[in-house]
């Protein structure tokens, strides 16, 4: 009882229950950069991370009365953005498609125009594209939980949760996954090491 | 020294993450400083890492709300077109199912009173059983004489021949 007094997202869902909607105006406020960028980074594709999120908050809408705050809200919203983008991902059985990155996709990634040399941006950019490739190369399940560990810093206990596995199953998939991630990228920056050493003088 | 070193390298993400129990980061810790294997394990480890968090966040869509808020009208609408009150309640494989009892009890109902319709006629037209045998009999009425249905045929004529001469009695 005090833990739900304590989320603050819990009010929110019981004053949207009540009939007021603008509460719910506020939960997507709060949620929809978290979910949009789970499902960006997980799919790497930016309109098909609009179309999750959209869903997500549709399910979410839908089924607020069923919530049940056993668990936080934020890791029922996890939970129902990680199923959407596994169904996703079987219904168009994408996962073994290879991602070409455009430019509007590069500018997605989060790069800053002004803030770099052209030569610093094409690195950076290339670099990106390295690590996104590496992600996609993961089996799905592992790039979730890499996705929920690394770009949401949550705990092994709280993937599990959403994954509906047990921590040491958690700990297992970010063990493959770790272990696939450097061999992916290790030849990456074991070149670029190799060229910054050539060119010092 | 390789087998441990294995298992090492294999907890070192539990460690970056903080995920191990006191003891077993302590013990690892102490192996990594004597072990550079897997320092350099460590350290490519944090570098993949490193380039993951290089992968900044996107931001939604100004309509995002917006075109939110549309499917939500959307489904509103087609929330009240489907049956309201009691029959919202009925789950739409019951009605089917209601439905196809429904069809075979009325089928059968309709079947059975055109089946006593056309049997009416038909049994004033029945020819009375042949000797007291009934009349079913007649199909074993081509059988040869030697075969089997033939001896039945002859025996059950006898027989309804002696019954209808014991009923003249």
């Amino acid at each position: 009882m005090e833990k739900q007094a304590a989320d603050p997202d819990y009010s929110l869902i019981r004053e949207f229950i009540s009939g007021r909607e603008e509460a719910f105006s506020e939960i997507l406020g709060r949620y929809k950069n978290l979910v949009l960028n789970v499902a960006y980074r997980f799919l790497r594709d930016r309109t098909e991370a609009e179309d999750v999120a959209q869903d997500v908050f549709l399910k979410i809408y839908r089924s607020a009365r069923t919530y049940e705050p056993k668990a936080k809200f934020s890791t029922w919203v996890y939970k129902i953005t990680a199923n959407v983008c596994l169904n996703r991902l079987r219904n168009e059985k994408n996962a073994v498609k290879s991602v070409s990155y455009d430019g509007q996709n590069s500018a997605d990634m989060g790069s800053s125009p002004g803030c770099f040399s052209p030569s610093e941006e094409h690195e950076r950019n290339e670099r990106l594209t390295v690590v996104h490739d590496a992600l996609q190369r993961l089996p799905a399940n592992q790039r979730l939980a890499i996705v929920l560990k690394r770009y949401e810093g949550l705990s092994y206990r709280e993937i599990a949760e959403i994954l509906g596995c047990s921590p040491a199953a958690v700990d297992s998939l970010l063990q493959r996954a770790n272990g696939k991630l450097k061999k992916f990228l290790e030849p990456y920056f074991v070149d670029r090491d190799a060229s910054r050493k050539g060119r010092k003088p | 020294m390789i087998g441990k070193c294995r298992r090492i390298q294999k907890r070192i993400p539990a460690l970056l993450d903080a995920e191990l129990p006191p003891k077993m980061m302590s013990a690892i810790k102490r192996h990594l400083d004597i072990c550079p294997d897997c320092r350099r394990y460590l350290a490519a480890t944090s570098r993949a890492w490193d380039l993951l968090a290089e992968s900044e966040k996107i931001a939604p869509r100004n309509d995002f709300d917006a075109l939110f808020w549309d499917k939500v009208r959307e489904f509103s609408i087609s929330r009240t077109s489907r049956p309201s009150g009691i029959w919202a309640r009925v789950p739409i494989p019951a009605i089917a199912a209601a439905g196809f009892l429904l069809g075979i009890a009325g089928g059968f109902f309709l079947g059975k009173v055109a089946f006593t319709d056309k049997q009416a006629p038909a049994t004033q037209a029945v020819r009375p059983p042949i000797n007291g045998i009934l009349p079913y009999l007649d199909t074993f009425a081509d059988f040869p004489e030697d075969s089997v249905g033939g001896a039945y045929i002859a025996v059950a004529t006898q027989s309804g021949g002696s019954a209808r001469r014991g009923g003249d009695k």
